[in-house]
């Protein structure tokens, strides 16, 4: 007969190795029951010196109804949300150091929430039914995403519902199925993958990689008469990389390249913010070894629309400067050809990365073996070799000059 | 009071069934101390030799593991674990993935961790002893 103990108190498991070995953090279960013990016992040591009891703890445990994301942070934060329990930030604080409660590289980070009630009845037997509109305000290429929906229904099997993007890609969540065994008739409950209720779609498939700005909307739909139900409230937990970002342009030349572009890629619409502040855009042609010009004139024009990957000078008017804002949809993989010799290029990367990583597969010493930076204070350029690193990253939106040894196909992954 | 808990009993080993049930009657008592209102009817389901996983299953129905290799009914600290998870399904709100676990899991989601310590905390906290055991 074998026995499984460990202590929350003093974290010795059963044959006396000590558990604080392992990682602690806000992900382990262990140091979420070690924590809430300190609080609640009469017994101090290491870091912990209250002994609450229960009564505090329930109080802020029951308040986790309904629509909390409920983590050892929510409980934090929740706790000094009663002003009386402010004296015992300082006790808490050391209990949750001493814990690593939020040292911890957990794989599970919130995500952006946003919330909608709406409180409409769900018109029965309507094929129509309702839409309920969410306005996101940032804009985020989406990594992964979550739909909340609380909906009492007294037959869940009526229900269709879907969510539709920004760009109105419609994925649905939930299809006239019954409740899985031990649920209840409502819908109360989070659409997300791998975990709980699993859409009849799939959410990530769908919508990994869309931008999160704009209007979502749930479409509920209760085509069967008899049942009723309403759409108290839905909520949105959305995880992604920034889809935009604001670049700082001198007065004089400036090496520019475009993470995101709209669906419009012409220089006028996506230059339109600083209108009046720069008179060309030039880019190399590598191929044709010359440079090609956009002055905002059809008759001269060598060129009219942005490209992804590719680098860009902008020659800027304003003495002082302007600042770019740069959003739309994120690069995806693709493979583009660079020549032997010079290229101008842009950053594959949505955040700023190392050059060598940004450039991978590419081989510095094999496919190319120069790369230069324009510093546009000093106006000067800078040198990425083997020998010699003046820089070492690629800032997200900046162009560099990329010396090929020979031509290459360079296929690059956002 | 009278705690609302009922225990199935298809077999005769009545003195599991009735430690469960004690454990649950303290249980009750102290939520009601807590909350000021007595949980709704809670069924649990264990068989003398029938193996099942423990677990709270929603829907107010809790399992314990009745098998000769890993029974359950008098780990006290494991029904009281499966109790917190029904006190927080009733009580709080959980949206833990409710997936296999273990108690010192590295980057554990930490809702599951969150979900989980805290039933092992109000296990703890029923039998007003920081040691966790489970025999097997």
């Amino acid at each position: 007969m074998k026995t499984l103990s460990y202590n929350i108190e003093n974290l010795q498991d059963s044959i006396g190795g000590s558990l604080k070995s392992f990682a602690q953090g806000q992900d382990t279960e262990i140091t979420v029951s070690s924590v809430l013990w300190d609080i609640y016992d009469s017994t101090d040591d290491e870091g912990d010196t209250i002994s609450l009891g229960a009564k505090p703890i329930w109080d802020v445990f029951s308040k986790f109804k309904s629509y909390y994301d409920c983590v050892l942070e929510d409980f934090y934060l929740d706790f000094f949300s009663n002003t009386a329990n402010e004296v015992y930030r300082a006790q808490i604080n050391s209990i949750f150091s001493t814990r690593k409660v939020f040292y911890s590289d957990s794989t599970f980070k919130r995500g952006k929430i946003y919330i909608k009630n709406d409180g409409r009845v769900i018109p029965d037997g309507n094929g129509t039914g309702i839409i309920s509109s969410l306005d996101v305000t940032e804009n985020l290429r989406i990594k992964d995403i979550n739909i909340f929906v609380d909906l009492p229904h007294a037959y869940r099997k009526d229900i269709i519902m879907s969510i539709i993007s920004p760009s109105n890609k419609e994925v649905i969540l939930h299809n006239q199925t019954k409740p899985l065994d031990g649920q209840s008739e409502n819908i109360f409950a989070w659409y997300q993958e791998p975990y709980e209720t699993i859409p009849a779609e799939s959410i990530d498939d769908n919508l990994k990689g869309e931008n999160t700005k704009g209007t979502w909307k749930l479409k509920v739909i209760d085509p069967i008469k008899q049942n009723e139900g309403m759409l108290n409230l839905w909520k949105l937990e959305i995880k992604g990389d920034a889809a935009e970002v604001t670049v700082n342009l001198r007065q004089g030349w400036n090496f520019v390249s475009f993470p995101f572009l709209p669906q419009d890629k012409s220089i006028s619409n996506v230059l339109s913010t600083i209108q009046g502040s720069y008179a060309q855009v030039t880019r190399y042609n590598a191929s044709g070894n010359k440079f090609e010009h956009y002055v905002g004139n059809v008759k001269y024009n060598q060129f009219n629309a942005f490209e992804y990957i590719k680098g860009y000078l902008i020659y800027v008017t304003n003495s002082a400067g302007c600042v770019l804002t740069i959003s739309g949809v994120p690069l995806s993989q693709q493979t583009i050809p660079l020549k032997a010799g010079w290229n101008i290029i842009g950053s594959p990367k949505a955040e700023e990365a190392l050059v060598e990583e940004a450039l991978k597969p590419l081989k510095l010493g094999v496919d190319y073996s120069r790369v230069c930076r324009y510093d546009t204070a000093t106006k000067t350029f800078q040198d990425y070799t083997l020998s010699k690193k003046e820089f070492t990253t690629f800032k997200i939106g900046e162009a560099y000059y990329l010396y090929c040894v020979k031509d290459v196909s360079w296929t690059v992954e956002p | 009071m009278l705690p609302l808990i009922l225990i199935y009993l298809k077999q005769n080993d009545k003195g599991g069934a009735f430690n469960i049930f004690d454990c649950l009657v303290e249980g009750t008592k102290k939520v009601k101390e807590l909350s000021g209102s007595i949980p709704p009817l809670l069924t649990v389901n264990w068989q003398k030799g029938i193996a099942a996983a423990t677990r709270y299953k929603n829907n107010n129905v809790i399992e314990l593991n009745g098998s000769v290799d890993d029974p359950d009914e008098y780990d006290d600290a494991v029904i009281l674990h499966e109790y917190g998870h029904f006190i927080m399904d009733k009580f709080s709100y959980s949206k833990s993935p409710g997936v296999i676990h273990h108690s010192n899991d590295t980057n554990q989601d930490i809702r599951l961790s969150w979900s989980e310590g805290w039933a092992t905390f109000f296990s703890s906290l029923l039998r007003n002893n920081s040691l966790y055991v489970d025999v097997s």
